[in-house]
């Protein structure tokens, strides 16, 4: 079964299907909230919120572009949900970071962007990892980061002139 | 896709030492490619215990067929909600229901004939006092916290806790009724008004006391004016009996209108 068709299962109210669903996509999922959120409990959270959700939402797949694209874009916000729910602000932040050439992806090049991206300083890689790469809205994003709408907006003018200049 | 992400590398991201461009790109094919998905290590017992915790919130109610159902007939999703996972629903206070009134009819029928079926009257109008005041709570419920943050105030959700709980004691009391041997003269409403009645006085003390509480309240003053009626001889179920009921039922519901506005969302109902 593929997963669009796992989804069409689940929007019957079959749970077997969301069982295999959850299989199927929990560990990354959570693997990579976890690169969002260093709250242990928020992510778990997160994730099941995320099945929960797609329990009662499953009919809102259009069909259109990855399952696994679409459960990471409810997996992200559902973890926005719990991080401004929860009193303590947690913020993510790299524990440790390699230089890019130790880091072996059998055939992949960074090129040009990667080594840009790589110059950013954390506060505002995480905005273009919020804003670009999980494409979050700029509410959304502040939401997750915790810091204001403004400071996300001028974090990410400053972020693509960074990169800008490296690529030029 | 022309590259694959190697193990180590799956690895490294896993325990979150990895510079963040390779994370970036890691993520990026992740979320495309099926085989690569199919190498994050995970621990088996994690994994059970993050469906278990999924599976107990997405089928309190045993199954989500009745939410379902209910969004088609066009009740509201929140509303749906709170009716599909109310404890009536689930299938052990089906099961009670179905065991207690079973047992009553049996008891009321091992006897000679027309002697015990007051046995069934006494028992079976407190299922739905039951249902109802143990439908909603921290302790019982496992959607109390979806209860309190619904956009729905206390006094609705507890009449539609009790309308479902009404639904399935009453579908039960139907099946039940005709293997108790009570007189030609009692019809089904014999049990059906005492149950309403009881059903609408525990709404109306819901207003001052939590509702566990004022079933609770009921219930006991119900058994006790049953065993004192029975022991002194009344008849506590012919047709004057019945009009009492109705009589009291109305005057609940006049209470609880009354004080519609004392169900707070935080207070009375517990």
């Amino acid at each position: 079964m593929t997963d669009a068709e796992l989804l069409a299962a689940i929007g019957e109210g079959r749970i077997g299907a969301l069982r295999e669903l959850h299989k199927r996509h929990a560990p990354w999922l959570a693997a990579r909230l976890a690169h969002r959120s260093s709250d242990r409990t928020l992510v778990e959270d997160a994730l099941q919120d995320t099945f929960v959700a797609v329990w009662r939402r499953a009919s809102d797949y259009r069909g259109e572009g990855e399952v696994a694209a679409w459960l990471w874009g409810i997996a992200i916000r559902k973890l926005i949900d719990r991080v401004r729910r929860n009193r303590i602000p947690r913020l993510e932040r790299p524990s440790v970071v390699e230089s890019a050439e130790d880091v072996v992806l059998a055939g992949i090049a960074y090129g040009d962007l990667g080594q840009a991206m790589a110059r950013l300083s954390p506060e505002l890689m995480a905005v273009v990892q919020a804003r670009i790469l999980d494409g979050l809205s700029t509410r959304e994003a502040a939401r997750l980061l915790k810091i204001p709408t403004g400071t996300v907006k001028t974090r990410l003018m400053r972020a693509k002139q960074i990169m800008r200049e490296q690529l030029a | 896709m022309t590259w694959h992400v190697d193990e180590s590398a799956l690895g490294r991201y896993r325990e979150g030492v990895i510079d963040r461009v390779a994370a970036a790109s890691l993520e990026a094919h992740l979320a495309s490619c099926e085989d690569c998905r199919r190498l994050v290590v995970f621990d088996h017992d994690w994994l059970k215990h993050s469906w278990d915790g999924v599976a107990g919130r997405v089928e309190p109610g045993g199954s989500g067929v009745v939410e379902r159902t209910l969004g088609r007939l066009g009740v509201p999703d929140h509303v749906a909600r709170i009716v599909a996972v109310s404890p009536a629903l689930r299938i052990s206070f089906l099961l009670a229901v179905v065991l207690v009134m079973g047992f009553a009819a049996v008891a009321s029928g091992a006897h000679s004939p027309g002697g015990n079926y007051r046995v069934f009257l006494v028992v079976a109008p407190l299922l739905p006092v039951v249902g109802v005041a143990f439908a909603y709570g921290r302790l019982v419920d496992p959607a109390h916290e979806l209860t309190m943050v619904s956009p729905i105030d206390s006094l609705r959700l507890l009449l539609l806790r009790t309308t479902t709980v009404l639904a399935v004691s009453i579908t039960v009391g139907l099946v039940a009724w005709p293997l108790v041997p009570a007189p030609s003269t009692l019809g089904f409403s014999a049990w059906l008004f005492p149950a309403l009645a009881l059903t609408l006085t525990t709404l109306a003390l819901s207003s001052r006391f939590a509702v566990w509480l004022a079933g609770s309240m009921v219930a006991g003053g119900w058994i006790v004016a049953m065993l004192f009626a029975l022991s002194r001889g009344f008849e506590a179920f012919n047709t004057r009996a019945q009009i009492g009921f109705v009589a009291l039922a109305a005057l609940a519901t006049a209470i609880v209108f009354a004080s519609r506005h004392q169900y707070d969302r935080e207070g009375s109902p517990r």
